[in-house]
């Protein structure tokens, strides 16, 4: 199933969970919020929460600044 | 103490995180500011690298984070960016910063009163960032902000309270925390800000572009206590002419 993440295309095996994705591209949870398809999906459903063919991941980052 | 929402400050110094040499020098730095509130920013996460750790050591620290919506051009970009950053370190405070054009930084009015409105109305605590001007901080007020953020002169210019001026009038006239924020560049600026009334700064370049951020911390976080124990105190009128200190008597006059 293609994905993108952060806009680069990802091949992933059958449905995976949020959760499940963020295991594989071995990213640090802490701090992170997730959108798919622009939509915030809250932590306490990445577990639940499965991707779709032609889903749009972007992870987000709490950093440094002013 | 300061009261902002439903917090307490005993610190009146709040720092950023921004601009460090690297985190355990920005950690050392906070600690040595007592600093109780530090802001951080979002960003879309780069896959092919390992970003620094920075808020290990903040949650270590015990410090409140204040998140900003800083990158959003428009008022919609800065609600999506507020809900990221409540999602990711499960805190509704936000500081609202809107700023598109690249080169002064300067936060744009409009989107950032139509985005505070809507951020208030779902349940944030908004301290939104400004230009220091009286009328819009009111405005800022009236749809809930919990505090307001003039400016005193652009991010990183370091160049001190050029609104100063305007400060006044928005100390006078709020019913929220006045936060200066922005330009703050020496101490001397932040006694400044704290002698004019202001309820607490913000400084981040200052700090973290010091050769000794520790050492400069350490200043401002002094010059602030310093300001506020004079505002507290009461400051001496000024005046145009001399006020003596000591009666003028003619003590070399021979007597008659």
């Amino acid at each position: 199933m293609r994905l993108t993440i952060n806009g680069e295309a990802r091949e992933v095996d059958g449905q995976i969970s949020v959760a499940e994705l963020l295991e594989e591209i071995e990213q640090d949870v802490a701090g992170v919020a997730i959108a798919i398809n622009r939509n915030i999906t809250p932590q306490a459903e990445w577990l639940t929460t499965l991707l779709n063919e032609g889903d749009e991941v972007v992870l987000f980052r709490a950093i440094a600044g002013g | 103490m300061l009261t902002i929402a439903d917090k307490t400050f005993e610190s009146r110094l709040f720092s950023g995180t921004g601009k460090f040499a690297n985190p355990s020098l920005m950690a050392d730095a906070i600690l040595a500011s007592g600093t109780q509130l530090v802001t951080m920013a979002m960003k879309r996460v780069d896959l092919n690298r390992r970003d620094d750790d920075i808020l290990s050591p903040l949650i270590k620290a015990g410090v409140n984070l204040l998140p900003n919506t800083s990158g959003a051009c428009t008022a919609d970009e800065a609600l999506f960016a507020a809900r990221l950053a409540r999602e990711a370190l499960g805190t509704n405070w936000v500081k609202l910063e809107i700023h598109p054009d690249p080169k002064y930084l300067m936060p744009d009015p409009i989107e950032t009163l139509k985005a505070a409105e809507q951020l208030v109305k779902d349940g944030f605590v908004v301290l939104p960032y400004i230009h220091a001007d009286p009328v819009l901080a009111k405005r800022l007020e009236q749809v809930g902000c919990q505090a307001v953020m003039p400016l005193g002169a652009p991010i990183g210019s370091n160049k001190g309270l050029k609104t100063r001026d305007f400060l006044e009038i928005i100390i006078e006239q709020a019913s929220v925390p006045v936060v200066v924020d922005a330009g703050v560049g020496a101490p001397s600026h932040a006694a400044e800000a704290m002698e004019l009334g202001a309820d607490a700064v913000l400084v981040n370049t200052a700090i973290a572009v010091s050769p000794q951020p520790v050492a400069m911390a350490q200043a401002f976080q002094q010059a602030v206590q310093a300001g506020r124990i004079a505002y507290e105190a009461g400051l001496g009128a000024t005046s145009h002419q001399a006020v003596a200190s000591s009666p003028l008597t003619a003590f070399l006059d021979e007597p008659a």
